[in-house]
């Protein structure tokens, strides 16, 4: 089963001329499965992401359909929007001192979504969370409870947030952008903790990210957003070996490669080849490809008219000219 | 333990500066009547002219041919042992009659107080919740409200609900708590209202920067009911600046008894003030002024105290960062 299904998800702002937040996004996600969403700032992944749970910008205009284990997101409000929220998806943000009240404890924080949506008793709910809190590597739960999230660095912070998410064992785990705001080590931790609960719960989890290399190592597919669509969804090996859109090649050759730990042949990783030209902003509305501005490969059809996201087996990709042989790179 | 010798620390830090301001300010406060127009004296001889002698033989009865650090040192000691001297139209101890006019100015100040909170924060928090018609209204009436002096309000309140109405009393103290409440309404009412709205504007400006932060968002997207993500993380999050402004209008209100308690005929310190300064009765008008600093000065002294509850970081107790 998937837990989530999202259909020609198209967001657009009040008034004005801009182009859709996200324009006609398809994506699944089955149990027990890690999909990345990845692509640049302003590329519409987080709100992608935080459709799922029906966190729709202000007075925007929703259409298509986002089911979360079979319940449809859009145009559900109150209590159910609440229950789906309180029950079936959780979210782990990317920076997690803001995410956490400052001026409440971290138990209160941990505590507050079971005792409030499930009504479970204060020693209930302590046990429950200081049992997850052993669970994500954080020392001495007991104490660390009493404490206030200022006494915590931020990596520490993020572990209760995912503990946090995982106490209503949600069936799908949004993680938007979820180690961007941490140290490098504490990334690899993080990134560490959040694949052995996934895998152990067997939850489906979307991991937002715009580190392309990031997602391939963690995620079994994904799919590459350019200005509110998807432009590529590969399986996430494939994807890394055999780019097909021009922006995901051009996004590889921007990555910088490190030498493989266990020595072999240290490659001079190449020159990093920056994507020309600037991401589109909301207000660009072209009729081609929004690509096609900073595409090497572009001919007089990509500025024309957009191409539509053609499936092919496992993989999907949306480019006039993906079916023609290029050496990977580009 | 560390916690409570810190808090400990910055109490007695707080009240060592407490009483060096009170030192300062008592200075400012004896001396300013000597350097207003009029003379005690002429007060005490009623206009009546007398010859230098018997004027010199009052200012010496009332040390007043002292030099001013003299006297100033005069009054600071039998201020130190509960002597605020006597006063001159009344012809008895300032500390007695002090005390028999605070009960009444406490009373009123704090039901305005009750009367500010209840009412500043509920309709603040409406208008930050309700974007539209609803906000519009609450901050159109705080405006109103805020521009309205006291003295006007006063007279719209007794002219309507004393007057017209005739729901409340124009006059008097009232005996016992029903009766003291129903005699203190109109003026707790006065004396709120043009406070009212900026406590109502800083609960709705705090709390909208509430509602935009990010934690707020993310306990809605944790199915977080809204009263109670309103209740533990939008309200009780704006209440640094609340507790802060309502320290101060409470400091405030001292001074303002002076109109209210004046048109309302309420024997409190306000309108004693309000009597002495006319009266040139310049030992109650000190002890009355020392009074406002001392209840200004304490009521800030119990804001700072209050927030570091309200918010831990500002808290003196440990807070280090675990690796």
């Amino acid at each position: 089963m998937n837990v989530l299904e999202v259909d020609g998800l198209t967001v657009v702002l009040p008034g004005g001329s801009h182009r859709p937040l996200v324009d006609g996004i398809a994506l699944r996600i089955g149990a027990g499965e890690v999909v990345g969403l990845v692509g640049e700032s302003g590329s519409g992944k987080s709100v992608t992401a935080r459709s799922a749970l029906g966190l729709f910008p202000a007075r925007s205009r929703v259409t298509g359909s986002v089911r979360v284990a079979g319940t449809e997101v859009v145009g559900l409000a109150g209590e159910a929007l609440r229950r789906l929220r309180a029950e079936q998806a959780a979210m782990i943000f990317q920076d997690p001192r803001a995410s956490i009240n400052p001026l409440r404890r971290v138990g209160d924080f941990l505590t507050e979504a079971v005792r409030t949506n499930r009504g479970w008793a204060r020693a209930r709910s302590r046990d429950r969370v200081v049992e997850l809190l052993g669970e994500v590597g954080i020392a001495d739960p007991g104490a660390a409870m009493r404490r206030y999230p200022h006494q915590f660095s931020g990596g520490m912070l993020q572990r209760v947030m995912i503990a946090a998410a995982l106490a209503v064992d949600p069936m799908l785990l949004l993680a938007d952008e979820p180690t961007t705001a941490l140290d490098v080590s504490t990334q690899a931790e993080i990134v560490a903790i959040l694949l052995r609960l996934q895998a152990e719960r067997g939850m489906g989890m979307l991991f937002v990210t715009h580190d392309l290399e990031l997602a391939a190592s963690i995620c079994h597919r994904i799919a590459v957003m350019y200005a509110g669509r998807i432009v590529e969804e590969q399986p996430a090996d494939r994807l890394f070996r055999a780019p097909r859109h021009p922006y995901t090649q051009g996004l590889l050759a921007a990555t910088p490669t490190l030498p493989s730990a266990t020595g072999g042949a240290v490659q001079a990783s190449g020159r990093l080849v920056p994507i020309s030209g600037r991401p589109l902003s909301l207000t660009d509305t072209p009729p081609g490809c929004a690509f096609a501005p900073r595409c090497p490969r572009a001919i007089a059809l990509c500025t024309a008219t957009a191409p539509d996201l053609h499936s092919s087996g496992a993989e999907r990709v949306a480019c006039h000219r993906a079916d023609e042989s290029v050496g990977a790179g580009g | 333990m560390s916690a409570v010798a810190g808090v400990s620390r910055f109490v007695a830090g707080r009240l060592v500066s407490l009483v060096l301001t009170l030192l300062a300010t008592s200075f400012l406060v004896f001396s300013a009547i000597h350097v207003a127009p009029g003379d005690p004296e002429s007060f005490l001889l009623r206009g009546r002219g007398v010859s230098p002698e018997a004027l010199a033989a009052v200012r010496t009865q009332y040390h007043l041919d002292e030099p001013l650090p003299v006297q100033y040192w005069r009054w600071l000691s039998g201020v130190l042992t509960g002597d605020f001297g006597r006063s001159l139209q009344f012809r008895q101890d300032v500390g007695g009659l002090l005390a028999a006019r605070l009960p009444t100015t406490l009373w009123l100040v704090g039901y305005a107080t009750v009367l500010i909170v209840v009412a500043g924060v509920l309709f603040g928090a409406l208008a930050a919740l309700r974007p539209g018609p609803v906000d519009t209204t609450i901050m159109v009436g705080s405006t109103v409200a805020a521009a309205t002096p006291s003295f006007v309000a006063v007279i719209g309140l007794s002219a309507v609900f004393a007057v017209t109405l005739d729901l409340f009393p124009t006059f008097g103290n009232g005996e016992g708590f029903a009766d003291r409440l129903w005699h203190l309404t109109l003026p707790a009412v006065a004396l709120a209202l043009s406070t009212v709205g900026l406590l109502a504007r800083v609960t709705r400006s705090a709390m909208l920067a509430e509602l935009g932060r990010e934690h707020v968002e993310v306990a809605r997207a944790r199915g977080i009911p809204p009263g109670t993500v309103v209740r533990r993380h939008v309200l009780r999050n704006a209440l640094g600046p609340i507790t802060v402004l309502t320290g101060l209008i409470v400091a405030g209100m001292f001074v303002l008894t002076a109109i209210v308690e004046t048109a309302f005929g309420l024997s409190g310190l306000g309108s004693l003030l309000v009597q002495a300064v006319t009266a040139k009765d310049f030992p109650v008008v000190q002890a009355i002024s020392l009074l406002v600093v001392v209840a200004f000065m304490v009521i800030n002294l119990l804001v700072d105290l209050v927030h570091p509850l309200i918010d831990p970081r500002m808290g003196r107790h440990d807070s280090r960062v675990l690796p």
